[in-house]
């Protein structure tokens, strides 16, 4: 192939909250079904909650607040009869090989990346982190033209990062995994209703029925009294350290717990009218409710964090706000249950 | 979190605006960028603090002779034994070893090139350490 | 990096662990860590596992914990189920 050919498909890239997500509502628009990144999160059963204390990142205990990397994409395709076709490769010249007989044929493709190796990423963000996904749409004199949906526009990124990054190593290593839609429904095919239920089934079902201390409702019910006790048990300095971390999970890109409260609501909204149930958008804002009250955690933990000051009566507050969520959500949960049963 | 509430305060991403959700006045979702947010950009400045205490420590050790170079742009890179042993198709213990200065005056020159490579730097820079009044971890 | 905490962790927080690591390095994405059970055969047709896969495990067994399968033999005996998976580490978890 000769190299100083460009390619550029065209392509519609729309900023969205989360990469994998929002590469899906993405790609799948550019084949001819509209979904929102809201509707994908949703009928993909995103929304979850998770306290590992004996799985480390960064060396503190993992903390989800959404189903593991992957989930969300499959469960979406299955239940609205999307196809992709996904490949993995041992070799990076082996896929990008691949990656360019997609372009050049016209096809956008999904890639699974490593965020560490991605050179257009602000320096904060650079992280060993495994779990991104974004689209390559085009390719110009060595770069390729990439629609990563948690930026305000495309960006190019040089053969050589996007190489790397597609063959990260770590944890959930990528293997140059990436993928292309291979057939849409008509909306004929498709049942949305049907997916819908489902989708909100199975995110009642983890967040209130899961045995074991560490999922859902009950995972912050037990990430709630680790918390109040972290300044006795790890000393000052420590506890800020897990804090952060926390907070890190549920804020900084990709993880967004806070955040994906709001998809959530924004997702149930979009629901009520294709389930025919007005309650839903009752629900939506009581989640949004539930959003704000996780992103309060944010504020006086950070304001913990920045003081690192003997102020353990702050994580017993900090406690209580957990335990809210916790009730808030249970109860939530609970009623979306009964309304979509 | 309203419209009008999404926080434009100091972010971290160099000026790339993120997306939130949040409710119009008529209480519909809408989307909206946000520049940044202060409890995310202290969370994640504490991480990077974190990162930097590190890389002092690991200079002190070098500059007093019990360690490598290789252990500072290890830890420039933010990988531990674990990871760099991935990327160098190594086994642990050898990684390990190169962490010693003897040792690593006397590795080959493929296996300086392939650290390097990883790195994304010369030789030349594989067995420099900045002074830590120039450390930049974030660079 | 991901790591499952060196120090002792009690049997019943090893399996969850374990479940935890093999849906995310084996690329489950259908799956959910609860729904392995126990006593569940990995290597058969409810997870669709196969010998590449099993070489995985392997690796991150040795990366996690430090405990050697030395052989596919020995492999097909220990990556029966959880059960079977966890009884191993424990048995030769270094101290």
């Amino acid at each position: 192939m000769n190299d100083s050919t460009a390619i550029e498909i065209p392509f519609h890239h729309r900023q969205s909250a989360h990469c994998e997500t929002g590469v899906l509502s993405n790609l799948v628009s550019h084949h001819g079904l509209e979904i929102s990144e809201a509707m994908v999160f949703g009928i993909g059963s995103g929304l979850f909650f998770g306290y590992f204390p004996f799985v480390r990142l960064n060396k503190l205990p993992l903390t989800a607040y959404r189903i593991a990397t992957g989930g969300i994409m499959s469960r979406t395709t299955k239940r609205l009869g999307i196809r992709l076709e996904w490949q993995k490769f041992r070799s990076p010249g082996k896929a990008m090989a691949a990656l360019d007989r997609m372009l050049e044929a016209g096809v956008p493709v999904g890639c699974r990346t490593g965020a560490y190796w991605l050179s257009y990423f602000p320096p904060r963000y650079r992280f060993h982190f495994n779990m991104h996904n974004l689209v390559a749409f085009g390719k110009n004199n060595g770069s390729y033209r990439i629609s990563d949906p948690v930026f305000p526009d495309p960006v190019d990124c040089p053969a050589e990062d996007l190489a790397k990054a597609r063959f990260a190593k770590g944890s959930m290593a990528p293997k140059g995994r990436m993928y292309h839609v291979a057939h849409v429904p008509g909306a004929d095919e498709m049942d949305l209703a049907g997916a819908v239920r489902k989708g909100i089934k199975e995110v009642c079902r983890s967040m209130l029925r899961v045995p074991g201390p560490f999922i859902g409702a009950k995972g912050i019910r037990y990430l709630a009294k680790k918390v109040e006790n972290w300044p006795a048990k790890l000393g000052d300095r420590r506890a800020a350290l897990h804090l952060g971390q926390i907070i890190r999970m549920q804020e900084e890109i990709g993880t967004g717990g806070g955040g994906f409260r709001f998809i959530y609501a924004a997702f149930l909204q979009e629901a009520a009218p294709i389930l025919a149930l007005p309650v839903l958008s009752e629900l939506s804002d009581r989640m949004t409710e539930i959003g704000d009250r996780w992103r309060d955690f944010a504020v006086i933990g950070s304001r913990i964090c920045k003081a690192r000051a003997s102020e353990s009566e702050s994580y017993s507050a900090l406690a209580e706000i957990l335990r809210d969520c916790a009730d808030r959500e249970a109860a939530l949960f609970a009623d979306l249950e009964d309304a979509v049963r | 979190m309203k419209k009008d509430e999404v926080p434009q305060d100091r972010g971290f991403s160099d000026g790339v605006r993120e997306i939130s959700y949040a409710v119009d006045e008529n209480g519909r979702y809408v989307l909206v960028q946000s520049q940044g947010w202060e409890p995310k950009t202290v969370a994640n400045d504490q991480a990077w603090e974190v990162i930097e205490e590190d890389l002092r420590e690991q200079i002190r050790l070098i500059k007093s002779g019990k360690r490598s170079p290789l252990a500072y742009h290890m830890t420039r890179n933010l990988m531990d034994i674990g990871l760099l042993s991935s990327y160098a198709d190594l086994p642990r213990w050898r990684v390990r070893r190169h962490l010693k200065p003897k040792v690593f005056r006397r590795l080959s020159a493929d296996l300086k090139a392939r650290y390097a490579g990883i790195f994304g730097i010369t030789v030349a820079q594989l067995h420099e350490v900045p002074e830590t009044s120039e450390i930049t971890p974030h660079e | 990096m991901n790591q499952l905490a060196k120090s002792k962790i009690d049997p019943p927080d090893l399996k969850q662990s374990l479940k935890i690591m093999i849906v995310q390095e084996l690329n489950l994405v259908d799956v959910n860590p609860w729904e392995i059970e126990d006593d569940d055969p990995l290597f058969g047709d409810k997870f669709g596992l196969d010998s590449i896969d099993a070489v995985e495990v392997v690796f991150q067994i040795k990366a996690h914990f430090g405990v050697v399968i030395r052989d596919m033999k020995e492999g097909r005996k220990v990556l029966q189920s959880i059960n079977t998976l966890s009884e191993f580490i424990e048995k030769h978890r270094p101290a």
